[in-house]
């Protein structure tokens, strides 16, 4: 075989005739470099963009989460007879709270005094629960006070919390922005709806006095808080 | 509105025609031998590719509540998560986009066209496959994620290629007159269409920075910040697809007013289009695409979802593989003159057709509610017009053009198909074999 039948090792014999033509050369250098113009502002804004989203991520993230609260408080005055037992209904309507305001807990307050005005006679006895209903609530939360009961006339209270979390006390909280830090505390739909309460009067009273009824005193605290995000 | 994936329809497509090529360049001993090393390069990039979306498909069917982005692989913004089969899927498609991507410039290198030749160059090109398929994915498994990008280099560079064959194949067709050189525009064309839909589709997107506003979304989720070269590499990656279908639109259009439609200036115009369109979806979503740093993590609209299947899905996994075979029948890569390679032929092309149209109707019912009697008609219209014009179907795929005359190249030696055969076999192994041992020790974690 002589020299001149051995190929080269390599040859870009096509790849030079490719750029053998200096319309086609001329017309790919504009595209480059437009390619290079393009890299040049996206990758800039790009690193802009990081920046400012770096800065969201690994910035300080710690908030205080405080609330400004209202109330709304119903009452009702009711007379019940000796092992009566009544429900009373509260409605509470998603249109009844303020602009912003989410129902944070829901206090009862029973209260009574012995009215036959004899001397003697032995405060009654009245029992009182909160059952459960279609309202949404924490109603498992260990805070709750769903029942309780009074003999010497003392007020009986009770208390169901609505929204989850709310305590009535600021806390801190993390997240990127003051958006996903209140984002818990917006929840719409808690502690709407119908609250109850059981009410049950056992009179005690000496053989020779009658004394059959009682009058007991309803006192309901919607307390509602709106959020409020500081950094902290 | 739950739409169904079309990730296993490619992944079963892929892998037939993959399967298909591979016989059909391994047995043509008398046909052209630089065609047949380009039909096994082709043969290849189809098995990487079904077995990319066998991953993917896999993971969708197992992890149906996992989030699981393009952005993932592509960008390489994944976390390895403590379960050892996730990962080990996803360590693998890592590593099939490393072989996707060398085989693809390795492709570039042969098709339309061989811009090297000479003694060594076959042996370099398989040892450069060979040896990025191997190095590339434990870098990337090692080297942190995100070093991925810098495969944007050689994707750029692949997509430069067919753009500058592209450009001289137009040029000397309308500037000076030479019709021969259509083939070799064509053949860019469609094959940087092929491989490049997915980013065309966000052209307008790049170059109004709404893809970065997307980007910033993912950015926000990185544990690190990311550096400048890492953004360069996310740039170039649009851009690779930015930059031939504004080429290929502006010469297609040129073409088109002075000669007339063409496969190739559809194929272009409807993804510029789609491209178009999709900044203005960009623009809508906008909001949502930010919500994970600016207020709390939105979903997509299901709308957006159903767009999202009915253009990057049909295209990428439907239209891509028929658009793979044209080319491949077109530019006679597979010998098609005996009659034994003509009936693999025929099954292959009614394959893909069933394949594609069945799975299209499947598609459009799980996004329009039409009765299943309807489609099942409609696929029977199809399966009756597939079997009764297959002469002509297949006569269209392998038409007499002067197309196959433009593909030319080097004289490579028998034993190189056979020993590019059982390389990529290794390589595939390999990349299975390291994904799950990695994967199980922790690694990345």
């Amino acid at each position: 075989m002589s020299g001149e039948d051995v190929a080269p090792e390599f040859d870009f014999t096509a790849l030079t005739e490719l750029l053998d033509d200096r319309t086609s050369n001329i017309t790919m250098a504009v595209v480059l470099a437009l390619v290079v113009v393009v890299i040049a502002y996206t990758t800039v804004d790009l690193a802009n963009l990081n920046e400012e989203v770096r800065g969201l991520v690994e910035g300080e993230n710690n908030w205080n989460v405080s609330f400004e609260l209202q109330s709304m408080t119903f009452e009702e005055t009711i007379v019940m007879t000796d092992g009566e037992q009544r429900q009373l209904d509260f409605d509470i309507e998603e249109g009844d709270l303020s602009e912003g305001y989410r129902v944070g807990h829901i206090r009862a307050i029973v209260s009574y005094g012995e009215t036959s005005g004899l001397p003697g006679d032995p405060a009654d006895s009245v029992a009182a629960n909160l059952p459960q209903t279609d309202m949404q609530a924490q109603w498992d939360d260990n805070n709750n006070t769903l029942s309780g009961s009074s003999n010497d006339a003392t007020d009986i209270e009770l208390l169901l919390r609505a929204h989850p979390g709310f305590t009535g006390q600021a806390v801190n909280a993390t997240g990127l922005n003051e958006f996903q830090v209140l984002q818990p505390w917006l929840i719409e739909g808690f502690g709407t709806g119908t609250f109850s309460v059981v009410l049950e009067l056992n009179t005690q009273s000496q053989p020779f006095l009658n004394d059959g009824d009682e009058e007991i005193v309803v006192n309901v605290e919607v307390v509602m808080f709106k959020p409020l995000a500081n950094e902290a | 509105m739950a739409t169904e994936s079309l990730a296993p329809v490619a992944a079963i497509t892929d892998l037939i025609l993959g399967t298909l090529t591979i016989i059909l360049a391994n047995r043509a001993v008398n046909h052209d031998p630089h065609k047949r090393f380009t039909a096994l390069l082709f043969g290849w990039t189809f098995i990487f590719i079904g077995a990319y979306y066998m991953m993917i498909s896999v993971i969708e069917l197992q992890y149906p509540d996992g989030v699981f982005g393009w952005s993932l692989i592509q960008f390489g913004t994944f976390t390895p998560t403590g379960d050892g089969t996730f990962d080990a899927l996803v360590f693998m498609l890592y590593g099939l986009q490393a072989g996707i991507n060398i085989l693809t410039l390795a492709l570039a290198l042969h098709l339309p066209f061989d811009l090297g030749s000479g003694r060594g160059w076959t042996s370099a090109i398989i040892g450069g496959v060979g040896a990025y398929a191997v190095i590339m994915p434990i870098v990337v498994m090692f080297g942190g994620f995100s070093i991925t990008v810098i495969q944007s280099i050689m994707i750029f560079a692949t997509s430069a290629i067919w753009t500058m064959i592209y450009i001289r194949g137009i040029v000397a067709e309308l500037v000076n007159g030479d019709e021969e050189a259509r083939s070799a525009s064509k053949g860019a064309g469609l094959l940087l269409i092929a491989f490049y839909s997915g980013t065309m589709i966000w052209w307008l997107s790049t170059v109004m920075l709404a893809n970065n506003e997307w980007f910033s979304g993912v950015i926000a989720q990185m544990s690190e910040s990311s550096s400048i070269f890492y953004l360069l590499g996310v740039e170039t990656l649009w851009v690779a697809g930015l930059m031939p279908l504004m080429v290929v639109f502006l010469g297609e259009g040129y073409r088109t007013f002075k000669k007339g439609v063409s496969l190739l200036s559809v194929v272009i115009f409807v993804v510029a289009v789609i491209g178009f369109i999709n900044y203005f979806i960009d623009i809508a979503v906008s909001d949502i695409l930010v919500s994970c740093y600016e207020t709390e993590c939105q979903e997509l609209p299901a709308a957006y979802r159903v767009w999202e299947t009915l253009t990057t899905g049909v295209l990428s996994f439907l239209f891509v593989p028929m658009l793979f075979v044209y080319i491949l029948i077109q530019y006679r890569l597979i010998d098609t003159s005996s009659d034994e390679n003509r009936n693999l032929l025929r099954i292959m092309i009614l394959l893909l057709l069933l394949i594609v149209s069945s799975s299209f109707i499947e598609m459009i019912q799980s996004l329009i509610p039409v009765p299943q009697m309807v489609t099942a008609s409609l696929l029977a219209i199809a399966v009756a017009f597939f079997i009764g014009w297959e002469e002509r179907i297949t006569g269209w795929f392998v038409d007499e053009s002067a197309d196959g005359e433009t593909v030319s190249g080097d004289h490579i030696l028998a034993q190189s198909f056979s020993k590019f055969t059982v390389l990529m076999s290794v390589v595939l192994v390999y990349i299975i074999t390291i994904s799950w041992l990695f994967a199980a020790m922790g690694v990345g974690a």
